[in-house]
C-alpha cells in the first residue's frame, strides 16, 4: 500500500481530525501514522480541541446573525423605483408642459391689451394697420374719434416739455387733460411731417 | 398559491433569475450564500452591524450584475471577490474616519460571542472564557492562515474553490491549514 510521507500526514492531519478524508486517502493515511508517534499525538490533542469548538457551534451563530440578509436584501430591492415610471416623470409631463406654455404664447392674446385695439378701433369697428395710421394726414378730424383723441392727448403728456417749446398755444393743466380740451387747437398748426412724428412716436409707446 | 420552485443548481438559479427576473430565485441565492458571505465580511470588518451592511451590499451587487457572471469560476469564489472587495472598501473609510473619532471599533473579542443557553452559571463563564480565548487565538493568526482556516472549517468549501478564491496552491492551503490548527491548538493550551 502506497504511504505518505511526514509532510504528507501533516497536511491531511486537520481533515482526518474533522472526518473529511473518505475512501483511500483515509486508509493510507491512518496506515502511514502508525510510523510518526509524535503526529499521533498532536492528532489527539487537535481532536479534542477542536470537540470543545463544535460544542461552541461558531458556524451556528454565523447562521443566526445572517438569517435576515435575505429579507433586507429583498426590501432593499422592492423600493427601488422602477424606469417606466421615471421616464412618464422625465419626459412626457415637461413635453405637456411646453406644448401648453407654446399654446398660450401663440394663440392666445392674453398679453395684448385691450387698450391698444381700442385706440385703433374705427367707427366701423376695424383695426386701423399701422400704416393708416402713419399715413393720417392733416384732414384726419380728430373730434369724430374723441375717444381716440383722448388717448393720443393723454400720451401727449408725456411729451409735454417737446410740444411746449414747440407750440406756444399749447396749453393745459399740469399732468391732466379737461376733458373739452380743443385737440383742433392744438393740431391746427403743426406741420404734417411733426404731427407724422408725434403719431409716430405715440404708435410705438401705445402698441408696445 | 404559487408553486414553490426548487433549484438543483447555481445554474438554475442564475438562468431563472437572469431570464424571469425571478424573485423566487434572488431569494433563493440570497439564502444559499448568506452564512458565507456575512461570515466572510465579519472576518474583515469584525462589527456585526458593519458585517450586516457589507452583507447587504454584496448581494445587491451581486444581483444586479448576475447577467455578466460568465460562470467560469464558483458563485461562491464570485461573492466571495466581491465580499473582499466590499469589506475593503469600508475598512478604508473606517480607517480614514478613525483619524477624526477617538472611539475604538476594534470589538474583534465579540467574534464568536454566544448568547446565554441554558446553561449553569459555571458553565456559561466557561463557556465565555472558551470564547475570548478562541477569539484571541483566531486573530493572531497570519491573513492567509486565517482565512483558509475559515473557508475550510467554517465555511466547507473545497481545496480548489479556496485556490480560486484567494490565489494560493492546493498544496500550499494545506500546508497554511495544518499551521492554523497547530497554532490554535498552542495558543489555546496555554
Amino acid at each position: 500500500m502506497k504511504q505518505y510521507t511526514y509532510k504528507e500526514l501533516q497536511e491531511r492531519l486537520p481533515d482526518y481530525a474533522f472526518g473529511k478524508l473518505r475512501g483511500d486517502e483515509k486508509k493510507i493515511f491512518e496506515s502511514s501514522l502508525q510510523h510518526y508517534t509524535d503526529l499521533q499525538e498532536e492528532l489527539e490533542e487537535t481532536i479534542l480541541l477542536f470537540k470543545r469548538i463544535e460544542e461552541t457551534d461558531f458556524s451556528g451563530k454565523m447562521r443566526k446573525y445572517s438569517r435576515n440578509v435575505s429579507v433586507e436584501v429583498q426590501e432593499e430591492l422592492g423600493t427601488k423605483p422602477k424606469a417606466s415610471r421615471s421616464y412618464f416623470s422625465k419626459a412626457v409631463i415637461p413635453t405637456l408642459g411646453l406644448v401648453f406654455m407654446a399654446y398660450i404664447l401663440l394663440f392666445t392674446d392674453q398679453f395684448s391689451g385691450d387698450d391698444a385695439k381700442e385706440v385703433f378701433t374705427l367707427s366701423q369697428g376695424e383695426l386701423i394697420s399701422d400704416e393708416d395710421i402713419l399715413s393720417l394726414g392733416s384732414d384726419f378730424n380728430f373730434s369724430e374719434y374723441a375717444e381716440f383723441g383722448e388717448i393720443l392727448i393723454t400720451d401727449l403728456t408725456l411729451e409735454e416739455e417737446y410740444l411746449s417749446s414747440e407750440m406756444d398755444y399749447y396749453k393745459m393743466d399740469e399732468g391732466e387733460i379737461t376733458s373739452d380740451f380743443n385737440t383742433d387747437y392744438l393740431l391746427k398748426d403743426l406741420s404734417e411731417s411733426d404731427f407724422q412724428e408725434i403719431l409716430k412716436g405715440m404708435y410705438d409707446e401705445t402698441l408696445f | 398559491m404559487e408553486a414553490l420552485l426548487i433549484y438543483n443548481s447555481d445554474i438554475e438559479i442564475i438562468d431563472d433569475y437572469v431570464e424571469n427576473g425571478s424573485n423566487k430565485a434572488a431569494n433563493a441565492f440570497v439564502r444559499k450564500y448568506q452564512k458565507f458571505v456575512y461570515s466572510t465580511a465579519f472576518r474583515y470588518l469584525k462589527s456585526y452591524d458593519d458585517s450586516q451592511d457589507a452583507a447587504q451590499q454584496v448581494f445587491i451587487k451581486a444581483l444586479g450584475n448576475l447577467k455578466s457572471f460568465r460562470k467560469e469560476s464558483s458563485l461562491s469564489t464570485w461573492l466571495y471577490r466581491i465580499t473582499v472587495n466590499i469589506c475593503t472598501t469600508m475598512l478604508r473609510k473606517k480607517r480614514v474616519m478613525s483619524i477624526f473619532s477617538s472611539a475604538s471599533d476594534n470589538n474583534f473579542e465579540d467574534y464568536f460571542s454566544v448568547e446565554s443557553r441554558e446553561a449553569t452559571p459555571l458553565q456559561e463563564l466557561e463557556s465565555k472564557e472558551f470564547e475570548e480565548e478562541f477569539n484571541l487565538a483566531f486573530a493572531n493568526l497570519p491573513q492567509k492562515q486565517r482565512e483558509t482556516f475559515a473557508l475550510r472549517y467554517f465555511d466547507d468549501l473545497s481545496y480548489a474553490e479556496i485556490s480560486d478564491m484567494l490565489g494560493t496552491s492546493i498544496g500550499g492551503l494545506k500546508a497554511n491549514y495544518y499551521q492554523a490548527v497547530k497554532k490554535l491548538g498552542i495558543l489555546l493550551k496555554k
